[in-house]
């Protein structure tokens, strides 16, 4: 039985994890069903720039609209900026390889600012590579940028600087972890519906 | 008329490997253009290969554009521009018309012979001492000190070189083919890793899977603080762990492999037009030993291509076989590895019989 961690700290951070390793590949479709939630509720019709680290010819975000290759000190780029997020198109993304492996980052519309994006991919950078971080803290260079990714091999959902109300997300997941037969973790801070 | 229709058919085929591209993908953009060029060619022999023909005809009128020419002035400078090449194909036509008619024959022995002259000239000397000190410091073959590039140095030059564009024949249609299981490229935090191609979401573009790891060596992340293996097939990933000395040494492997991959076209190309020129020079033309190393070339790139593919689907299977019996593999990734290293490695052997079984048919014809 999976367990889940939620760490809400509203207007600073949102995560959603799932302590230990997933079990079987039904577990694993419950878990993903939870991230493309997220995912959705985060950017839903909402202005997103997607960022792809080292971008490949078979990256998703060459076939998402205006893509842009930005090229810095840190490696290279795929940068896209959509106005107005599908749904569809954000279950593509939460379900694609590279979401899972941290190498496609969801930030708000104002991070496509090319002078931005460069503290934007060090945020990025800092909340997927830090080995010796907590995965379930926000870390003490906290993102300046609302931003959407996936750590530790796809474990933990880490969302700074949320732009939406996460009470009601949380809530969600609540219900999707009963209906699922998961448990919540004594690691969890401030999930609403439990107190 | 069968020369030609194996030819015509043949160039078709080529056509449709142009869209092959070295990640595996396909395109058909790269057909539509080969095509073009395949047609325009046909045509064009059509058309070229009546030079002789249309010569005598041309003959009839010449009398006429004298007059022409003496008549506007002016016309004279422009005839001179012309009238170098115009003699030249006129000098030239039937042989124009073999080449055109893909009489590789005549193709062979009008660009390779007055090519020979010059790669002797340039070449050999150097090319023959450097290679005997390269042959005699790594030890391939033991040549007494003071022999000239001849006898048995030229034989060991002609085994390094058979080695080297055997192996770059093999590594470069295990490329060009599209193969199942690839290397992954260093992203993020994988250093290296086997893709397969055919797994991964479809994509909205080509309607194709666009391919997913089976394995993965990453270096240390966030909820992971040391180096590991993920087999992404087994439930749970095992995230094997493994030492920074391995991660480092499979790095450098994948980066080794990875530039031969890139070098291994023109090395090929380069060890198989030397080999052609020194056998052309040895031959003063065409003679048995160019016979026997185009036999050899030839049947190197086809042993290339017949093993990488075969290499690849008996490596698949039976490294599916063994993973299903090694409980910390699983059949897929054990598919993986063996597709992979099956490609490779039935690429190069595939190239060393091909060649050699070119050469033994080539003494066989000769000999009769």
């Amino acid at each position: 039985m999976a367990l889940l961690v939620l760490r809400n700290q509203p207007g600073v951070v949102f995560i959603c994890g799932i302590e230990g390793w997933l079990q079987s590949s039904d577990e694993e479709q419950q878990w993903q069903h939870m991230v493309t939630r997220v995912v959705q509720y985060a950017f839903e019709s909402r202005p997103v720039t997607f960022i792809t680290v080292a971008p490949q010819p078979w990256s998703i975000g060459h076939s998402i609209p205006n893509p842009f290759q930005l090229k810095t000190n840190q490696g290279k780029f795929l940068i896209n900026s959509v106005d107005q997020c599908s749904n569809e198109l954000l279950a593509e993304i939460a379900e694609s390889d590279e979401f899972h492996r941290g190498l496609l980052w969801l930030a708000a519309a104002g991070a496509a600012d090319v002078s931005r994006l460069p503290r934007v991919i060090m945020d990025g950078n800092a909340l997927v590579s830090d080995p010796e971080g907590d995965v379930f803290e926000p870390g003490p260079n906290v993102s300046k940028t609302e931003m959407l990714l996936l750590v530790a091999d796809a474990h933990v959902i880490h969302w700074s600087l949320p732009g939406r109300d996460v009470d009601n997300l949380e809530a969600e997941l609540l219900d999707m972890m009963q209906r699922f037969r998961w448990r919540l973790s004594q690691e969890s801070r401030n999930p609403r519906r439990l107190e | 008329m069968v020369g030609w229709l194996t030819a015509t058919i043949f160039g078709f085929l080529v056509d449709l490997v142009a869209g092959i591209s070295s990640d595996g993908t396909f395109s058909w953009g790269w057909v539509i253009l080969s095509l073009i060029s395949t047609i325009a060619s046909i045509f064009g022999v059509g058309l070229l290969a009546k030079i002789p023909g249309l010569a005598k005809y041309l003959k009839l009128i010449i009398p006429w554009l004298d007059d022409l020419v003496r008549m506007i002035p002016g016309l004279a400078k422009l005839t001179v521009w012309f009238d170098d090449p115009g003699k030249w194909i006129w000098k030239n036509a039937d042989r124009i018309k073999e080449i055109l008619q893909g009489k590789w024959g005549t193709w062979a022995k009008e660009v390779l012979t007055s090519l020979a002259p010059y790669i002797k000239k340039w070449t050999p000397r150097r090319f023959f001492l450097s290679v005997e000190n390269f042959v005699r410091n790594v030890g391939l073959a033991s040549i007494p000190e003071g022999e000239g590039a001849s006898g048995e140095s030229a034989s060991a030059h002609e085994t390094v070189l058979q080695v080297v564009g055997n192996a770059a024949r093999g590594v470069e249609a295990d490329q060009v083919l599209p193969q199942r299981y690839r290397l992954e490229p260093p992203r993020g935090d994988t250093v290296t890793g086997i893709r397969d191609t055919q797994a991964g979401r479809v994509s909205r573009t080509t309607g194709r899977p666009v391919g997913a790891p089976v394995i993965r060596i990453d270096r240390p992340h966030r909820g992971a603080q040391h180096p590991h293996v993920n087999i992404k097939t087994l439930k749970p990933d095992p995230h094997y762990r493994i030492s920074p000395g391995i991660l480092r040494a499979a790095g450098g492997l994948a980066r080794g492999l990875e530039a031969v991959g890139r070098v291994a076209r023109p090395v090929a190309i380069i060890t198989d037009t030397v080999r052609l020129s020194v056998a052309i020079s040895e031959d003063e033309g065409i003679g048995h030993n160019t016979v026997r190393t185009a036999a050899s070339v030839a049947g190197g790139w086809a042993g290339a291509f017949a093993g990488a593919w075969a290499g690849a689907k008996a490596g698949a299977a039976l490294g599916g076989l063994l993973g299903s019996v090694i409980p910390v593999l699983g059949s897929a990734a054990g598919a993986a590895i063996g597709g992979l290293l099956g490609g490779l490695i039935g690429g190069i052997a595939g190239s060393f019989f091909g060649s050699w079984a070119g050469e033994s048919a080539a003494d066989a014809i000769m000999e009769r």
